[in-house]
Protein backbone atom coordinates (compact mmCIF):
# COMPACT_ATOMS: atom_id res chain seq x y z
CA UNK A 1 0.00 0.00 0.00
CA UNK A 2 2.28 2.30 0.81
CA UNK A 3 3.95 2.30 -2.46
CA UNK A 4 0.68 3.82 -5.04
CA UNK A 5 1.22 6.51 -2.25
CA UNK A 6 4.50 7.49 -2.69
CA UNK A 7 3.93 7.58 -6.21
CA UNK A 8 0.70 9.55 -5.50
CA UNK A 9 2.73 11.58 -3.82
CA UNK A 10 5.72 12.11 -5.68
CA UNK A 11 3.77 12.41 -8.77
CA UNK A 12 1.20 15.21 -7.39
CA UNK A 13 4.73 17.30 -6.18
CA UNK A 14 5.71 16.84 -10.06
CA UNK A 15 2.36 17.82 -11.29
CA UNK A 16 1.85 21.10 -9.18
CA UNK A 17 5.63 21.96 -9.65
CA UNK A 18 5.84 21.35 -12.97
CA UNK A 19 2.59 22.03 -14.83
CA UNK A 20 2.83 25.46 -15.00
CA UNK A 21 5.92 25.65 -16.74
CA UNK A 22 6.72 22.34 -18.70
CA UNK A 23 4.62 20.84 -21.18
CA UNK A 24 5.07 17.13 -21.38
CA UNK A 25 3.44 15.79 -24.41
CA UNK A 26 6.73 16.19 -25.94
CA UNK A 27 8.57 13.08 -23.47
CA UNK A 28 7.27 10.51 -25.81
CA UNK A 29 7.24 12.00 -29.05
CA UNK A 30 7.75 16.04 -30.16
CA UNK A 31 6.07 17.46 -33.25
CA UNK A 32 8.24 20.28 -33.46
CA UNK A 33 11.42 18.30 -34.72
CA UNK A 34 14.61 19.83 -35.35
CA UNK A 35 14.84 18.66 -39.28
CA UNK A 36 11.55 20.45 -39.72
CA UNK A 37 12.58 23.73 -37.32
CA UNK A 38 15.97 24.02 -39.69
CA UNK A 39 14.52 24.04 -42.67
CA UNK A 40 12.04 26.67 -41.64
CA UNK A 41 14.61 28.76 -40.41
CA UNK A 42 16.66 28.26 -43.51
CA UNK A 43 13.51 29.16 -45.73
CA UNK A 44 13.33 32.59 -43.34
CA UNK A 45 16.81 32.91 -43.38
CA UNK A 46 16.18 33.55 -47.60
CA UNK A 47 13.80 36.46 -47.18
CA UNK A 48 15.99 38.15 -44.07
CA UNK A 49 19.88 38.79 -44.31
CA UNK A 50 22.22 37.86 -41.60
CA UNK A 51 22.79 41.29 -39.84
CA UNK A 52 25.67 43.34 -40.21
CA UNK A 53 26.07 45.35 -37.07
CA UNK A 54 29.02 48.24 -37.79
CA UNK A 55 30.70 49.72 -35.13
CA UNK A 56 32.46 53.35 -35.01
CA UNK A 57 35.79 51.58 -32.48
CA UNK A 58 38.12 48.59 -32.52
CA UNK A 59 36.35 47.85 -29.32
CA UNK A 60 32.82 46.81 -28.78
CA UNK A 61 30.51 44.73 -26.16
CA UNK A 62 27.34 42.72 -26.14
CA UNK A 63 25.02 42.01 -23.38
CA UNK A 64 24.73 38.43 -23.39
CA UNK A 65 21.93 36.24 -20.79
CA UNK A 66 20.11 33.40 -20.77
CA UNK A 67 17.15 31.61 -19.14
CA UNK A 68 14.93 34.87 -19.03
CA UNK A 69 12.04 32.55 -18.24
CA UNK A 70 9.64 35.59 -18.93
CA UNK A 71 5.86 34.07 -17.33
CA UNK A 72 7.38 31.32 -14.80
CA UNK A 73 7.04 34.37 -12.00
CA UNK A 74 4.61 37.22 -12.26
CA UNK A 75 7.32 39.82 -12.34
CA UNK A 76 10.37 40.38 -14.91
CA UNK A 77 12.13 42.50 -12.85
CA UNK A 78 15.88 41.26 -13.60
CA UNK A 79 14.94 41.25 -17.79
CA UNK A 80 13.73 45.21 -17.16
CA UNK A 81 17.08 45.83 -15.54
CA UNK A 82 18.75 44.06 -18.15
CA UNK A 83 17.14 46.00 -20.78
CA UNK A 84 17.82 49.00 -18.54
CA UNK A 85 22.09 48.63 -18.85
CA UNK A 86 21.73 47.81 -22.45
CA UNK A 87 20.59 50.95 -23.47
CA UNK A 88 23.69 52.16 -22.18
CA UNK A 89 25.79 53.74 -24.98
CA UNK A 90 28.87 50.67 -24.64
CA UNK A 91 26.39 48.37 -25.85
CA UNK A 92 26.52 47.05 -29.53
CA UNK A 93 23.65 44.78 -29.38
CA UNK A 94 21.90 42.09 -27.24
CA UNK A 95 22.10 37.97 -27.39
CA UNK A 96 19.56 36.04 -25.75
CA UNK A 97 20.51 32.28 -25.21
CA UNK A 98 17.32 31.03 -24.86
CA UNK A 99 14.82 30.26 -22.36
CA UNK A 100 13.32 33.32 -23.02
CA UNK A 101 9.83 32.37 -21.77
CA UNK A 102 7.49 29.34 -20.67
CA UNK A 103 6.63 29.41 -24.82
CA UNK A 104 3.43 30.23 -24.11
CA UNK A 105 2.26 33.28 -27.00
CA UNK A 106 1.71 35.47 -24.51
CA UNK A 107 4.57 34.73 -22.47
CA UNK A 108 6.50 35.16 -26.06
CA UNK A 109 5.10 38.29 -26.98
CA UNK A 110 5.42 40.03 -23.70
CA UNK A 111 9.37 39.66 -23.98
CA UNK A 112 9.17 40.51 -27.35
CA UNK A 113 7.84 44.10 -26.15
CA UNK A 114 10.40 44.72 -24.28
CA UNK A 115 13.00 44.57 -26.71
CA UNK A 116 14.83 47.83 -27.72
CA UNK A 117 14.12 49.18 -31.10
CA UNK A 118 16.36 46.77 -33.57
CA UNK A 119 17.64 50.13 -35.78
CA UNK A 120 19.11 51.31 -32.18
CA UNK A 121 20.11 48.52 -30.36
CA UNK A 122 19.72 44.57 -32.33
CA UNK A 123 18.83 41.77 -30.33
CA UNK A 124 19.27 38.26 -31.17
CA UNK A 125 17.24 35.87 -29.85
CA UNK A 126 17.92 31.70 -29.53
CA UNK A 127 15.22 29.36 -28.86
CA UNK A 128 15.59 26.91 -25.84
CA UNK A 129 13.55 23.89 -25.14
CA UNK A 130 11.12 26.20 -23.54
CA UNK A 131 10.63 27.94 -26.26
CA UNK A 132 9.05 24.63 -27.62
CA UNK A 133 6.32 23.85 -25.02
CA UNK A 134 2.89 24.55 -25.54
CA UNK A 135 2.99 24.40 -29.23
CA UNK A 136 5.50 27.44 -28.47
CA UNK A 137 7.64 27.01 -31.94
CA UNK A 138 5.05 28.39 -34.18
CA UNK A 139 4.77 31.64 -32.08
CA UNK A 140 8.69 31.67 -32.25
CA UNK A 141 8.58 31.85 -35.89
CA UNK A 142 6.02 34.69 -36.10
CA UNK A 143 7.80 36.29 -33.16
CA UNK A 144 11.27 36.38 -34.48
CA UNK A 145 11.54 33.71 -37.43
CA UNK A 146 14.77 31.57 -37.67
CA UNK A 147 16.48 29.55 -34.87
CA UNK A 148 19.77 29.29 -36.98
CA UNK A 149 21.54 32.10 -38.07
CA UNK A 150 24.73 33.83 -37.76
CA UNK A 151 25.37 37.65 -37.22
CA UNK A 152 28.57 39.94 -38.30
CA UNK A 153 29.98 42.86 -36.19
CA UNK A 154 32.43 44.87 -38.13
CA UNK A 155 34.84 47.94 -36.74
CA UNK A 156 36.89 49.53 -38.91
CA UNK A 157 39.82 46.88 -39.16
CA UNK A 158 38.23 43.71 -38.25
CA UNK A 159 34.93 41.66 -38.68
CA UNK A 160 33.63 38.93 -35.85
CA UNK A 161 31.38 36.03 -36.72
CA UNK A 162 28.75 35.13 -34.23
CA UNK A 163 26.57 31.82 -35.10
CA UNK A 164 23.46 31.06 -33.04
CA UNK A 165 22.38 27.45 -32.77
CA UNK A 166 19.28 25.45 -32.67
CA UNK A 167 19.62 22.64 -29.24
CA UNK A 168 16.09 22.69 -28.00
CA UNK A 169 15.58 19.06 -28.91
CA UNK A 170 18.79 18.45 -27.38
CA UNK A 171 20.33 17.90 -30.84
CA UNK A 172 21.44 20.00 -33.61
CA UNK A 173 20.32 17.87 -35.89
CA UNK A 174 21.98 16.40 -39.17
CA UNK A 175 21.07 19.44 -41.58
CA UNK A 176 21.84 21.84 -38.93
CA UNK A 177 25.25 20.46 -38.37
CA UNK A 178 25.83 19.87 -42.04
CA UNK A 179 25.30 23.69 -42.34
CA UNK A 180 27.28 24.80 -39.05
CA UNK A 181 30.46 22.75 -40.99
CA UNK A 182 29.89 24.41 -43.98
CA UNK A 183 29.45 28.47 -42.43
CA UNK A 184 33.03 26.79 -40.85
CA UNK A 185 34.48 25.79 -44.16
CA UNK A 186 33.83 28.31 -46.08
CA UNK A 187 33.68 31.71 -44.08
CA UNK A 188 35.61 30.75 -40.70
CA UNK A 189 38.65 32.24 -42.50
CA UNK A 190 37.43 35.64 -43.50
CA UNK A 191 36.87 36.57 -39.59
CA UNK A 192 38.54 37.42 -36.86
CA UNK A 193 37.26 36.00 -34.12
CA UNK A 194 34.32 33.52 -33.90
CA UNK A 195 31.91 33.13 -30.77
CA UNK A 196 29.20 29.89 -30.69
CA UNK A 197 25.80 30.65 -29.15
CA UNK A 198 23.25 27.60 -28.32
CA UNK A 199 20.93 27.08 -25.50
CA UNK A 200 21.62 23.73 -24.37
CA UNK A 201 25.15 23.50 -22.05
CA UNK A 202 27.51 21.23 -23.08
CA UNK A 203 29.34 19.70 -20.05
CA UNK A 204 28.65 18.07 -17.01
CA UNK A 205 30.25 19.96 -14.49
CA UNK A 206 28.35 18.73 -11.38
CA UNK A 207 25.77 15.96 -10.95
CA UNK A 208 22.69 18.08 -13.02
CA UNK A 209 19.30 16.94 -14.79
CA UNK A 210 20.03 19.72 -17.52
CA UNK A 211 20.31 17.82 -20.81
CA UNK A 212 23.80 17.90 -22.26
CA UNK A 213 24.17 17.00 -26.08
CA UNK A 214 24.51 13.13 -26.33
CA UNK A 215 28.73 12.40 -26.20
CA UNK A 216 28.52 11.16 -29.88
CA UNK A 217 27.37 14.95 -30.97
CA UNK A 218 29.42 16.48 -28.03
CA UNK A 219 33.07 15.03 -29.32
CA UNK A 220 31.79 15.99 -33.50
CA UNK A 221 31.40 19.70 -31.87
CA UNK A 222 34.50 20.09 -29.83
CA UNK A 223 36.96 18.77 -32.48
CA UNK A 224 34.73 21.10 -34.80
CA UNK A 225 35.31 24.12 -33.27
CA UNK A 226 39.13 22.94 -32.47
CA UNK A 227 39.49 22.23 -36.09
CA UNK A 228 38.15 26.24 -37.01
CA UNK A 229 39.61 27.98 -34.03
CA UNK A 230 36.39 28.58 -32.18
CA UNK A 231 37.10 31.43 -29.67
CA UNK A 232 34.20 30.76 -26.94
CA UNK A 233 31.12 28.91 -26.79
CA UNK A 234 28.38 30.44 -24.82
CA UNK A 235 25.33 28.28 -23.40
CA UNK A 236 22.73 28.46 -20.76
CA UNK A 237 20.40 26.00 -19.67
CA UNK A 238 21.55 24.89 -16.50
CA UNK A 239 21.02 27.63 -14.78
CA UNK A 240 24.25 28.06 -13.11
CA UNK A 241 27.56 29.93 -14.03
CA UNK A 242 30.09 27.48 -15.27
CA UNK A 243 33.89 28.28 -16.85
CA UNK A 244 35.78 25.59 -18.97
CA UNK A 245 38.78 25.64 -20.83
CA UNK A 246 40.25 23.33 -23.48
CA UNK A 247 43.28 24.75 -25.63
CA UNK A 248 42.42 28.20 -26.64
CA UNK A 249 38.80 27.62 -26.33
CA UNK A 250 36.74 29.49 -23.38
CA UNK A 251 33.00 27.17 -22.98
CA UNK A 252 30.70 29.54 -20.48
CA UNK A 253 27.49 28.42 -19.60
CA UNK A 254 25.84 31.23 -18.15
CA UNK A 255 23.55 31.74 -14.84
CA UNK A 256 19.32 32.38 -15.41
CA UNK A 257 18.53 35.64 -15.83
CA UNK A 258 14.50 34.51 -14.03
CA UNK A 259 13.57 36.66 -11.05
CA UNK A 260 13.39 33.29 -8.92
CA UNK A 261 17.15 32.58 -10.07
CA UNK A 262 19.49 32.99 -6.70
CA UNK A 263 22.40 33.98 -8.28
CA UNK A 264 20.97 35.38 -11.62
CA UNK A 265 23.84 37.18 -13.77
CA UNK A 266 24.20 38.29 -16.91
CA UNK A 267 27.75 38.45 -19.53
CA UNK A 268 29.47 41.31 -20.79
CA UNK A 269 31.34 40.38 -23.69
CA UNK A 270 34.36 42.87 -24.57
CA UNK A 271 35.66 42.70 -27.84
CA UNK A 272 39.34 44.19 -26.72
CA UNK A 273 42.03 44.78 -28.45
CA UNK A 274 45.13 44.67 -25.82
CA UNK A 275 43.93 41.10 -25.38
CA UNK A 276 44.03 40.52 -29.14
CA UNK A 277 47.22 41.10 -29.23
CA UNK A 278 48.12 38.53 -26.68
CA UNK A 279 48.98 34.17 -28.40
CA UNK A 280 46.38 31.87 -27.65
CA UNK A 281 43.87 34.45 -26.19
CA UNK A 282 40.18 34.39 -26.99
CA UNK A 283 40.03 38.35 -27.86
CA UNK A 284 37.69 39.11 -25.28
CA UNK A 285 37.50 40.10 -22.04
CA UNK A 286 34.09 39.17 -19.81
CA UNK A 287 32.40 39.90 -17.01
CA UNK A 288 29.68 38.96 -14.95
CA UNK A 289 26.54 41.48 -13.57
CA UNK A 290 24.32 41.42 -11.21
CA UNK A 291 20.70 42.66 -12.97
CA UNK B 1 45.61 2.42 -31.94
CA UNK B 2 49.15 0.54 -31.22
CA UNK B 3 48.88 1.15 -27.45
CA UNK B 4 45.31 -0.32 -27.65
CA UNK B 5 46.06 -3.55 -29.21
CA UNK B 6 49.01 -3.95 -27.38
CA UNK B 7 46.89 -4.30 -24.08
CA UNK B 8 44.28 -6.31 -26.07
CA UNK B 9 46.60 -8.93 -27.74
CA UNK B 10 48.31 -8.81 -23.99
CA UNK B 11 44.97 -9.73 -22.71
CA UNK B 12 44.49 -12.36 -25.24
CA UNK B 13 47.81 -14.41 -25.06
CA UNK B 14 46.89 -14.34 -21.06
CA UNK B 15 43.63 -16.21 -22.06
CA UNK B 16 45.41 -18.46 -24.46
CA UNK B 17 47.90 -19.77 -21.96
CA UNK B 18 45.25 -19.93 -19.47
CA UNK B 19 42.90 -21.92 -21.94
CA UNK B 20 40.15 -23.07 -20.13
CA UNK B 21 39.55 -20.01 -17.90
CA UNK B 22 39.05 -17.46 -21.14
CA UNK B 23 36.29 -16.76 -22.89
CA UNK B 24 35.37 -14.18 -25.74
CA UNK B 25 32.77 -12.14 -27.08
CA UNK B 26 32.96 -10.61 -30.79
CA UNK B 27 30.61 -8.73 -32.23
CA UNK B 28 29.43 -6.83 -35.47
CA UNK B 29 27.43 -3.38 -35.14
CA UNK B 30 25.79 -1.25 -37.60
CA UNK B 31 23.40 2.02 -37.36
CA UNK B 32 23.24 5.69 -38.00
CA UNK B 33 22.58 8.65 -36.11
CA UNK B 34 22.95 12.62 -36.11
CA UNK B 35 26.97 12.99 -36.54
CA UNK B 36 27.49 9.48 -38.29
CA UNK B 37 28.26 10.72 -41.69
CA UNK B 38 25.19 8.00 -42.92
CA UNK B 39 26.15 4.06 -41.75
CA UNK B 40 28.38 3.29 -39.56
CA UNK B 41 29.79 -0.27 -38.62
CA UNK B 42 32.25 -1.11 -35.83
CA UNK B 43 34.04 -4.69 -35.19
CA UNK B 44 34.14 -5.15 -31.22
CA UNK B 45 36.02 -8.26 -29.31
CA UNK B 46 36.22 -8.78 -25.73
CA UNK B 47 38.48 -11.22 -23.68
CA UNK B 48 38.25 -12.51 -20.19
CA UNK B 49 40.41 -14.05 -17.98
CA UNK B 50 38.89 -15.61 -14.88
CA UNK B 51 41.24 -16.11 -11.56
CA UNK B 52 40.60 -16.92 -7.98
CA UNK B 53 37.34 -14.65 -8.11
CA UNK B 54 38.16 -11.85 -10.07
CA UNK B 55 37.44 -11.44 -13.84
CA UNK B 56 39.86 -9.56 -16.35
CA UNK B 57 38.45 -8.40 -19.32
CA UNK B 58 40.24 -6.69 -22.20
CA UNK B 59 37.72 -4.73 -24.68
CA UNK B 60 38.63 -3.00 -28.47
CA UNK B 61 36.31 -1.97 -31.49
CA UNK B 62 37.02 -0.78 -34.64
CA UNK B 63 35.01 1.33 -36.34
CA UNK B 64 34.60 2.22 -40.00
CA UNK B 65 32.52 5.63 -40.05
CA UNK B 66 32.67 8.34 -42.37
CA UNK B 67 32.67 10.46 -39.47
CA UNK B 68 35.40 9.00 -37.58
CA UNK B 69 38.89 9.96 -38.09
CA UNK B 70 40.27 6.93 -35.90
CA UNK B 71 39.74 3.26 -36.83
CA UNK B 72 40.04 2.79 -33.28
CA UNK B 73 36.31 3.21 -31.49
CA UNK B 74 37.86 2.94 -28.33
CA UNK B 75 39.99 0.32 -25.48
CA UNK B 76 38.29 -0.66 -22.22
CA UNK B 77 40.06 -2.32 -19.48
CA UNK B 78 37.72 -4.31 -16.78
CA UNK B 79 37.82 -5.84 -13.55
CA UNK B 80 35.17 -6.97 -11.41
CA UNK B 81 34.10 -9.31 -8.32
CA UNK B 82 31.27 -10.92 -7.03
CA UNK B 83 29.92 -10.49 -3.76
CA UNK B 84 27.52 -11.57 -1.58
CA UNK B 85 25.59 -9.15 0.57
CA UNK B 86 22.88 -9.97 2.37
CA UNK B 87 21.58 -12.99 0.49
CA UNK B 88 22.08 -11.13 -2.63
CA UNK B 89 24.50 -11.41 -5.51
CA UNK B 90 26.05 -8.15 -5.84
CA UNK B 91 29.28 -8.07 -9.33
CA UNK B 92 31.24 -4.58 -8.72
CA UNK B 93 33.16 -3.86 -11.90
CA UNK B 94 35.66 -1.36 -12.46
CA UNK B 95 36.53 0.17 -15.27
CA UNK B 96 38.44 2.47 -17.59
CA UNK B 97 37.81 3.31 -21.27
CA UNK B 98 40.24 5.09 -23.58
CA UNK B 99 38.41 6.41 -26.80
CA UNK B 100 40.42 8.66 -29.80
CA UNK B 101 37.74 10.63 -31.00
CA UNK B 102 39.99 12.32 -33.14
CA UNK B 103 43.50 13.36 -34.64
CA UNK B 104 42.88 15.96 -32.01
CA UNK B 105 40.53 14.92 -29.39
CA UNK B 106 40.63 11.81 -26.85
CA UNK B 107 37.82 10.89 -24.72
CA UNK B 108 38.81 9.21 -21.85
CA UNK B 109 36.51 7.46 -18.71
CA UNK B 110 36.40 5.54 -16.02
CA UNK B 111 33.93 4.05 -13.33
CA UNK B 112 32.52 2.20 -10.88
CA UNK B 113 29.48 -0.38 -11.55
CA UNK B 114 27.18 -2.43 -9.26
CA UNK B 115 24.96 -5.06 -10.72
CA UNK B 116 22.28 -6.94 -9.13
CA UNK B 117 19.92 -9.67 -11.03
CA UNK B 118 17.06 -11.04 -9.71
CA UNK B 119 15.02 -13.27 -10.96
CA UNK B 120 12.66 -10.57 -13.56
CA UNK B 121 14.76 -7.69 -13.01
CA UNK B 122 18.85 -7.23 -13.80
CA UNK B 123 20.11 -3.80 -11.81
CA UNK B 124 23.09 -1.36 -12.63
CA UNK B 125 23.61 1.46 -10.93
CA UNK B 126 27.69 2.71 -10.85
CA UNK B 127 29.16 6.53 -11.47
CA UNK B 128 31.50 7.26 -14.06
CA UNK B 129 34.37 10.04 -14.68
CA UNK B 130 35.73 11.63 -17.97
CA UNK B 131 37.97 13.74 -19.34
CA UNK B 132 38.72 15.26 -22.70
CA UNK B 133 41.88 16.17 -23.34
CA UNK B 134 44.32 16.55 -26.89
CA UNK B 135 46.22 13.78 -28.31
CA UNK B 136 50.12 14.59 -27.14
CA UNK B 137 50.76 14.99 -31.13
CA UNK B 138 48.47 17.91 -31.29
CA UNK B 139 49.27 19.59 -28.29
CA UNK B 140 52.96 19.71 -29.79
CA UNK B 141 51.91 21.36 -33.11
CA UNK B 142 49.28 23.36 -31.29
CA UNK B 143 51.37 24.49 -28.83
CA UNK B 144 48.93 23.47 -26.07
CA UNK B 145 50.09 22.47 -22.47
CA UNK B 146 48.52 20.18 -20.81
CA UNK B 147 44.76 21.00 -20.18
CA UNK B 148 41.90 18.80 -19.96
CA UNK B 149 38.57 19.03 -19.75
CA UNK B 150 36.70 16.96 -17.32
CA UNK B 151 33.45 16.24 -16.00
CA UNK B 152 34.22 14.97 -12.14
CA UNK B 153 30.59 12.85 -11.88
CA UNK B 154 27.88 11.25 -13.75
CA UNK B 155 25.75 8.05 -13.10
CA UNK B 156 25.56 5.22 -15.42
CA UNK B 157 22.60 2.78 -14.85
CA UNK B 158 20.55 0.13 -16.70
CA UNK B 159 17.25 -1.43 -15.59
CA UNK B 160 16.70 -4.98 -17.73
CA UNK B 161 13.73 -6.81 -18.01
CA UNK B 162 14.85 -10.78 -18.28
CA UNK B 163 12.40 -13.00 -19.85
CA UNK B 164 13.79 -16.26 -20.77
CA UNK B 165 11.89 -18.34 -23.16
CA UNK B 166 12.22 -22.01 -23.26
CA UNK B 167 15.58 -23.39 -22.64
CA UNK B 168 17.21 -21.67 -25.40
CA UNK B 169 15.88 -18.24 -25.43
CA UNK B 170 16.07 -15.22 -23.72
CA UNK B 171 14.74 -11.18 -24.26
CA UNK B 172 16.17 -8.69 -22.57
CA UNK B 173 14.78 -5.14 -23.27
CA UNK B 174 16.80 -2.54 -21.21
CA UNK B 175 16.72 1.47 -20.48
CA UNK B 176 20.09 2.36 -20.01
CA UNK B 177 22.56 5.17 -20.66
CA UNK B 178 26.05 2.76 -21.03
CA UNK B 179 26.71 -0.03 -23.67
CA UNK B 180 29.80 -1.26 -25.56
CA UNK B 181 31.78 1.41 -26.07
CA UNK B 182 29.22 3.84 -25.42
CA UNK B 183 28.81 5.91 -21.86
CA UNK B 184 26.18 8.63 -22.58
CA UNK B 185 25.21 11.43 -19.91
CA UNK B 186 22.68 10.35 -17.25
CA UNK B 187 20.55 12.87 -19.18
CA UNK B 188 20.56 10.55 -22.67
CA UNK B 189 18.60 7.48 -21.67
CA UNK B 190 17.96 4.60 -25.04
CA UNK B 191 16.11 1.65 -25.18
CA UNK B 192 17.91 -1.95 -26.19
CA UNK B 193 16.10 -5.20 -26.85
CA UNK B 194 18.50 -7.65 -26.53
CA UNK B 195 17.71 -11.17 -27.73
CA UNK B 196 20.21 -14.34 -27.59
CA UNK B 197 19.98 -18.03 -28.35
CA UNK B 198 22.25 -20.60 -26.44
CA UNK B 199 23.42 -22.85 -29.23
CA UNK B 200 24.99 -25.32 -26.57
CA UNK B 201 26.14 -24.82 -22.60
CA UNK B 202 29.18 -22.81 -23.47
CA UNK B 203 27.99 -20.73 -26.16
CA UNK B 204 25.48 -17.80 -27.17
CA UNK B 205 24.62 -15.96 -29.96
CA UNK B 206 23.08 -12.41 -29.69
CA UNK B 207 21.39 -9.83 -31.10
CA UNK B 208 20.70 -6.39 -29.74
CA UNK B 209 18.32 -3.19 -31.55
CA UNK B 210 18.71 -0.22 -29.74
CA UNK B 211 17.46 3.33 -30.29
CA UNK B 212 18.89 6.63 -29.21
CA UNK B 213 17.12 9.74 -28.87
CA UNK B 214 18.06 13.04 -27.73
CA UNK B 215 16.21 15.71 -25.67
CA UNK B 216 14.58 13.40 -23.18
CA UNK B 217 15.29 15.70 -20.20
CA UNK B 218 14.49 18.50 -22.45
CA UNK B 219 10.87 17.12 -22.40
CA UNK B 220 11.08 17.78 -26.13
CA UNK B 221 12.92 14.23 -27.54
CA UNK B 222 13.95 14.10 -30.98
CA UNK B 223 15.63 10.78 -32.66
CA UNK B 224 18.98 10.54 -32.57
CA UNK B 225 19.83 7.48 -33.93
CA UNK B 226 19.81 3.57 -33.36
CA UNK B 227 21.86 0.69 -34.25
CA UNK B 228 21.94 -3.20 -34.90
CA UNK B 229 24.35 -5.36 -33.54
CA UNK B 230 24.98 -9.27 -33.83
CA UNK B 231 27.65 -10.99 -31.74
CA UNK B 232 28.90 -14.49 -30.59
CA UNK B 233 30.16 -15.03 -27.18
CA UNK B 234 31.84 -18.29 -25.81
CA UNK B 235 32.47 -19.71 -22.39
CA UNK B 236 36.14 -22.42 -22.83
CA UNK B 237 36.79 -24.15 -19.83
CA UNK B 238 35.06 -23.86 -16.58
CA UNK B 239 34.32 -20.52 -15.50
CA UNK B 240 30.64 -20.46 -13.42
CA UNK B 241 28.51 -19.14 -15.03
CA UNK B 242 27.81 -16.26 -12.73
CA UNK B 243 31.13 -15.08 -13.22
CA UNK B 244 30.68 -14.49 -17.01
CA UNK B 245 30.81 -10.83 -17.79
CA UNK B 246 31.42 -11.43 -21.73
CA UNK B 247 29.21 -9.73 -23.34
CA UNK B 248 30.08 -5.73 -24.18
CA UNK B 249 27.06 -4.50 -22.91
CA UNK B 250 27.72 -6.49 -19.35
CA UNK B 251 30.62 -4.32 -19.32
Amino acid sequence: MKYPLLIFAAGSFLWTSCLKEADFTGLVRSTDRIEKRFAQSMEWNEQHPFKNILVSGEEYKLLITGDVHVGSSSTINNYLNFLERAEENDISSLVFVGDISTGREKDQQTFKDHLPDPAIKPSFVMIGNHELYFDGWKYFYRLFGTSTYYFTVQTPSKKDLYICLDSGSGTLGKSQLQWLKDILETQRNLYDRCVVFTHNNFFRDHHTASTSPLTDELLVLMDLFEKHHINMVITAHDHKRVLNQLGNITYITLDALRDDAKNATYLILKKDTQESLKSGSTGFLFSFEKP
Amino acid sequence: MIKGFTAFSLIFSVSLVARSQMSADLSLTTGSNQVSLGQYGKLGGQFSYFYRGWNFSAGAGAVFSAAREKKLDAVRLSVSKDYVIKDKNITTVAFYQFAPFSARLNDHAAGLLFNHKSRRWYYDLGLNTRFYAFTQKYKGKAGYGENVLWEPVNVIYRLTWHKPIGDKFEINPSVTNFDQFIIQQETNPFVLADFQYKLNVKSKIYFDVAYQQSGFFNIRVNYFGYYLRGGYKVNIGTIPENHIKLKPIEL
